[in-house]
């Protein structure tokens, strides 16, 4: 009788937990923490331009959402955002912008967003400085 | 041999002249926003907000022509919660395939000399690209001048079925119908 009692609580007691888990797992799970994410891709500011003109859907496949280390220019400078060889729009987490002057050679690290039109640039966000 | 030079040289000059002339005229008018503010919301009482915002939104106005221009990447847009984002862009918007949204609009009878730092509603008609679908919409934007650069606001609504994103009945009774999207832009001259 008494392990029956047992039984019955601790199986209440590891639903309550696995709702719990779900619970949390459907509500609170965290974003992307991009400035500790491995990057999967190095390339220049220049070439990752380049491949986005060239064919703006296959660029799109092989850069969208991937965590890239960029090398460029800073050429001009923006609240929160840089611009690298005038080609790359660098975004930073509020409050994170790094003081650069232009013409800085600069590595980034962030997360590719796509290729804007209207500005003609690729759009990088949640970026940090990479200093190498 | 030599007046032909002169002559060539003077040609050169002022189609210079003439150029650098143009691209000032067309520079003139053209105000941009590269921080734009796009929030879609699309809750329904009782349940978790459904809601994202986009704040690197492109935007082109032309103070001439009332033209107006925006862009929106997909991935861009960011929800409270991740969960809900990755489903966004995976199951709805399929951002993979059709990374970004625009809007290619014109304000209509725009008179820029008639804005002010005060509102003035002005109608706005344009055509919304989004998951390789067109939809027409027209709105009331709100226009004013702020500290040399323009601002403009405003909200619509569109629905899921506008551009044939399928809501599975799993959870069509916690996102709303209708969608308010609504936009900010502070754009200033180029």
């Amino acid at each position: 009788m008494k392990r029956k009692k047992i039984i019955a609580l601790l199986s209440i007691f590891v639903l309550i937990l696995v709702a719990f888990f779900v619970y949390d797992y459907t509500f609170n799970s965290k974003h992307r923490d991009i400035a500790n994410e491995e990057a999967t891709v190095v390339l220049s500011a220049v070439n990752l331009f380049n491949d986005f003109q060239k064919d703006e859907a296959v660029a799109t496949t092989k850069y969208l959402d991937k965590v890239i280390e960029i090398k460029g220019s800073v050429s001009a400078i923006e609240d929160n955002a840089i611009v690298l060889n005038n080609q790359i729009q660098v975004g930073f987490n509020i409050g994170e912008t790094p003081k650069l002057t232009n013409g800085t050679a600069l590595t980034i690290k962030g997360r590719c967003v796509g290729y804007d039109e209207l500005l003609e640039m690729v759009k990088i966000d949640q970026a940090t400085v990479i200093n190498k | 041999m030599k007046i032909m030079k002169k002559n060539i040289k003077q040609f050169v000059l002022s189609l210079i002249v003439l150029l650098s002339a143009s691209s000032l005229l067309s520079a003139q008018g053209k105000y941009i926003d590269k921080k734009g503010k796009i929030t879609f919301e699309a809750s329904e009482e009782l349940f978790e907000p459904v809601k994202a915002t986009n704040a690197s939104v492109t935007a082109i106005f032309n103070s001439e022509t009332g033209e107006i221009a925006a862009l929106a990447l997909m991935k861009g847009f960011r929800f409270k919660n991740s969960l809900m984002e990755e489903h966004f862009n995976e199951n709805y918007i399929e951002s993979e395939t059709y990374p970004k949204a625009t809007f290619k609009g014109k304000l209509k009878d725009f008179d820029f000399s008639k804005i002010t730092e005060n509102n003035t509603e002005v109608i706005v008609n344009g055509k919304i690209e989004l998951r390789g679908k067109e939809k027409e919409v027209s709105t009331t934007l709100i226009v004013k001048k702020f500290e040399g650069s323009i601002i403009i606001q405003g909200s619509f609504k569109v629905t899921p079925a506008d551009f044939d994103i399928e809501i599975p009945s799993v959870v069509k009774n916690k996102i709303a119908k209708e969608i308010i999207v609504t936009v900010d832009f502070n754009l200033s001259q180029k």
